[in-house]
C-alpha cells in the first residue's frame, strides 16, 4: 500500500465513522476497502497481499515495553474494522498483554462478540491500555484493567483473583503477554535478561493457569500465544524462541490433562506481526524495516488479522479443537 | 445452545449401534444421525456473496461445509458422485432454504475433464470462483497389505490427491485476489493407522501440497490452507470400517466422542473468510485432543 493510498483509506475511514479512536498523527495501518462489496458488510473481499502496508517500514525504536500508539504505521487491532456477531455472548475472559498487539486485538474482538474482558499489562503501558478499556466499554461490556508485573508470582495470582471478582467468573484465559528482547551474541545475554524472559513467558502462564483452573467450568478454554519461533528459531532469539517451544508443548500436555474435564487448551502461532514487541528491542532495525518481506504474502501481519483466531478458538466454533496450534504465518505455514 | 457448551457433550458418544453400509454410504442410514448444521448452525454474513465449489458436498464434512457456507451467504457449486444423488438433493434443498443458490453437478473428481467442467459451471452460473473446498475423499480399511489391490490404491490417490490437484489447477487461474482454497487433510497425516495405508499417504500428500500451493498462490493473493479432522461421524465410517471400530468410534478422543461434521465446517468457514487474511499454508487441526507434531 502506498502512503497515498494509506492516507486515502484513513480519510475514508474517518468520514465513515465520524471520529477516529484518537487523533493519530501517525499513519494508521487501516485495512483496504473491500472490492466486491461497496457497502459495509461483514465479509469484505480483499486481496491479502495488499490489505495492509508492506515493507519497507520506517525504522523506529522505543524503550521497552513500547506503545502501539507511538508506532508508525500504527498497528491495526481491529479498532474500526472488527465486527462481532455474538459469538462470545456472556463469556468472561482474561487476556494478558491486552494493551497492545494480539492481546489488544483479541480484547477488542472479544468485547465486540459479547464478552466481558479483563486485561493485564505492564504499568508503563497504561496509555495503550486506556484505549482498550474505552473500546471495550464502548461495546457495553465490562472492562477490568489489571496492571502489574507478570514476573511476580503474587501479581499473577492476584490478577486471576481480581479478574474473577471483577467479571463475576472466568471461562476464557488468554495467556498472551510475552517478553522478546533480541540478542545476537549469547555472551551478551545476562542472567537477568534470561530470567526475565523465562519468568514472563513460562512462569507467568503456569501461575495464572494454576490459579484459574479451580474456577474454570466445563466448556471453558485456555489459549496460549506461541510463535513460529517454536519450530524455526532465529539466531538472535535464543531465550524467547525456547519459551515459545515450551508454550507449544504445554498446550498439548494441558490439553490432555484438562480435556477429560471438558476444558479446551489451544495455541496460536503468529509469524511476523506488527506490534510494540518488535520496536522495543524485539528485533534489529534492519529486520524491522524488512519485517515480513520474505514471507509468501510479502508483508507483516497486523494484530487485527489474528483476532478472529482467538475468537474462533474461544467460541463454540472450536468445540472439537484441543491441543492444537493454529498458525498465522503469512503463507509460510507451520511444519 | 449456551455459548460455552461442554465439548464432551456437543455430540453423541459411543457405543454406537451395529450398522453397515455399502460404499459410499448415505447420511440417512447413519445411526445416530449426524449434525450437518441444518438446524444448529447460524450464519452471520461472513461469506456474503462468495461463490464456492465444494467436492463431496452430499454428505459428511462436505455437506456441513456446504450448509454452513450457504448460511454465511455463499452460493454453492456441489460436486459428488452420481450415486450420491439422494443425499445431494437434501443439501440442494437446505441451501435453497437459506435463500442461496445451489448448483448440483455430479461427477468423478478423479477425472480432469470433470474438474474443468465444475469450474466452467461456476463461471457460467455465477461469474467467479472465490472458494474451492477439496473435500471428496476415498478410504477403505484393510487388515493386511495383500488385501489392497493395485486398483484400489490407485483409486484412493486418484480421488484424494489427483482430484485435489485437478480442481485446484482448473480453478486457480480463474480466482481473484482474496480467494481461498481449503483442502481436507486428516489426523492420519501425523498418526497414520496401519489399516489406512493408502488413505493416510494421500492425506500426507495433500498436507504437503497445501504448503507448496500456498507459496505458489500467494503472489496471486490467494490463500491455501487445510483442515485436519480427527474422528468425524460420517457415512464413510460404517461404509469403510469393521463393526467393532464403528461401535467405539471416537472413544479414544479426549472428549470421548467423534466430532460431528458441523464442528469441522466451522473451521472451514474461518479459513474461507476474510478473517483469515494472514493465514496461508497452514493446517488447522480439530482432532479432539489428538495432538499432531
Amino acid at each position: 500500500m502506498s502512503s497515498e493510498q494509506n492516507s486515502l483509506s484513513r480519510r475514508t475511514l474517518v468520514t465513515r465513522l465520524g471520529a477516529g479512536i484518537t487523533g493519530a498523527a501517525l499513519t494508521r495501518a487501516v485495512p483496504m476497502e473491500g472490492q466486491a462489496s461497496g457497502n459495509a458488510t461483514a465479509a469484505p473481499f480483499v486481496d491479502p497481499t495488499t490489505k495492509y502496508p508492506k515493507p519497507p517500514y520506517p525504522g523506529q525504536s522505543q524503550p521497552w515495553p513500547g506503545l502501539a500508539s507511538k508506532m508508525n504505521p500504527r498497528p491495526d487491532h481491529g479498532e474500526t474494522s472488527y465486527k462481532g456477531s455474538g459469538r462470545l455472548a456472556g463469556r468472561k475472559a482474561l487476556i494478558t498483554g491486552g494493551d497492545s498487539g494480539m492481546g489488544r486485538a483479541a480484547a477488542i474482538a472479544y468485547a465486540r462478540e459479547g464478552a466481558d474482558v479483563a486485561i493485564s499489562y505492564y504499568p508503563t503501558e497504561e496509555p495503550d491500555a486506556r484505549e482498550v478499556i474505552e473500546l471495550i466499554k464502548a461495546e457495553g461490556r465490562k472492562a477490568i484493567p489489571l496492571p502489574g508485573d507478570l514476573r511476580q508470582e503474587s501479581y499473577c495470582k492476584e490478577l486471576v483473583t481480581k479478574a474473577l471478582a471483577g467479571l463475576g467468573g472466568l471461562d476464557v484465559v488468554v495467556s498472551n503477554a510475552g517478553r522478546q528482547q533480541q540478542c545476537e551474541d549469547l555472551l551478551q545475554l545476562t542472567t537477568e535478561a534470561f530470567d526475565a524472559t523465562m519468568k514472563t513467558n513460562i512462569y507467568a502462564p503456569f501461575w495464572i493457569i494454576k490459579t484459574a483452573l479451580p474456577h474454570l467450568k466445563p466448556g471453558s478454554c485456555i489459549i496460549a500465544t506461541t510463535s513460529e519461533q517454536a519450530y524455526d528459531p532465529a539466531a538472535n532469539l535464543y531465550d524467547y524462541a525456547q519459551t515459545k517451544a515450551a508454550t507449544m508443548n504445554f498446550v498439548k500436555s494441558l490439553a490432555k490433562q484438562f480435556g477429560p474435564k471438558g476444558i479446551r487448551v489451544n495455541g496460536v502461532a503468529p509469524g511476523p506481526i506488527w506490534s510494540p514487541l518488535q520496536v522495543s528491542g524485539g528485533a534489529t532495525q534492519d529486520h524491522l524495516i524488512h519485517f515480513g518481506e520474505t514471507y509468501p504474502l510479502r508483508r507483516a501481519g497486523q494484530p487485527a488479522e489474528l483476532a478472529s483466531i482467538y475468537v474462533q478458538l474461544a467460541a463454540n466454533d472450536a468445540s472439537y479443537t484441543t491441543g492444537n496450534i493454529y498458525g498465522a504465518g503469512g503463507g509460510a505455514g507451520q511444519p | 445452545m449456551p455459548s460455552n457448551p461442554d465439548p464432551r457433550e456437543v455430540g453423541p458418544k459411543p457405543p454406537f449401534p451395529e450398522q453397515s453400509q455399502h460404499h459410499p454410504g448415505s447420511v440417512h442410514e447413519l445411526r445416530p444421525q449426524a449434525d450437518h448444521g441444518e438446524k444448529s448452525y447460524q450464519g452471520a454474513g461472513r461469506l456474503e456473496g462468495r461463490i464456492a465449489i465444494i467436492t463431496g458436498a452430499d454428505s459428511g464434512i462436505g455437506r456441513a461445509v456446504a450448509i454452513a457456507f450457504a448460511k454465511e451467504g455463499a452460493n454453492i457449486v456441489m460436486s459428488y458422485l452420481p450415486e450420491e444423488e439422494p443425499d445431494a438433493a437434501d443439501v440442494v434443498t437446505a441451501i435453497k432454504n437459506c435463500g442461496r443458490k445451489a448448483i448440483p453437478f455430479p461427477g468423478d473428481i478423479g477425472s480432469p475433464g470433470y474438474a474443468r467442467e465444475l469450474v466452467d459451471v461456476a463461471m457460467k452460473e455465477f461469474g467467479s470462483v472465490d472458494i474451492v473446498v477439496n473435500n471428496a475423499g476415498f478410504q477403505m480399511t484393510h487388515q493386511k497389505i495383500e488385501e489392497i489391490s493395485e486398483e484400489e490404491f490407485e483409486h484412493t490417490f486418484r480421488t484424494n490427491v489427483f482430484g485435489t490437484f485437478f480442481l485446484t489447477k482448473a480453478a486457480l487461474t480463474k480466482m481473484r485476489p482474496g480467494g481461498a482454497i481449503i483442502n481436507t487433510a486428516s489426523i492420519q497425516v501425523y498418526e497414520p493407522s496401519k489399516e489406512l495405508i493408502a488413505y493416510a499417504a494421500t492425506k500426507a500428500a495433500i498436507a504437503n501440497m497445501t504448503k507448496s500451493l500456498a507459496k505458489l498462490a500467494a503472489d496471486a493473493g490467494i490463500r491455501v490452507n487445510a483442515v485436519a479432522p480427527g474422528p468425524v461421524w460420517t457415512p464413510l465410517i460404517p461404509s469403510t470400517m469393521p463393526q467393532e471400530k464403528v461401535k467405539t468410534f471416537g472413544q479414544n478422543s479426549l472428549f470421548g466422542r467423534p466430532a460431528q461434521p458441523i464442528e469441522m465446517a466451522k473451521v472451514f468457514v474461518f479459513l474461507a473468510s476474510a478473517d483469515a487474511s494472514y493465514v496461508s499454508g497452514e493446517i488447522f487441526s480439530a482432532t479432539g485432543g489428538r495432538t499432531p507434531l
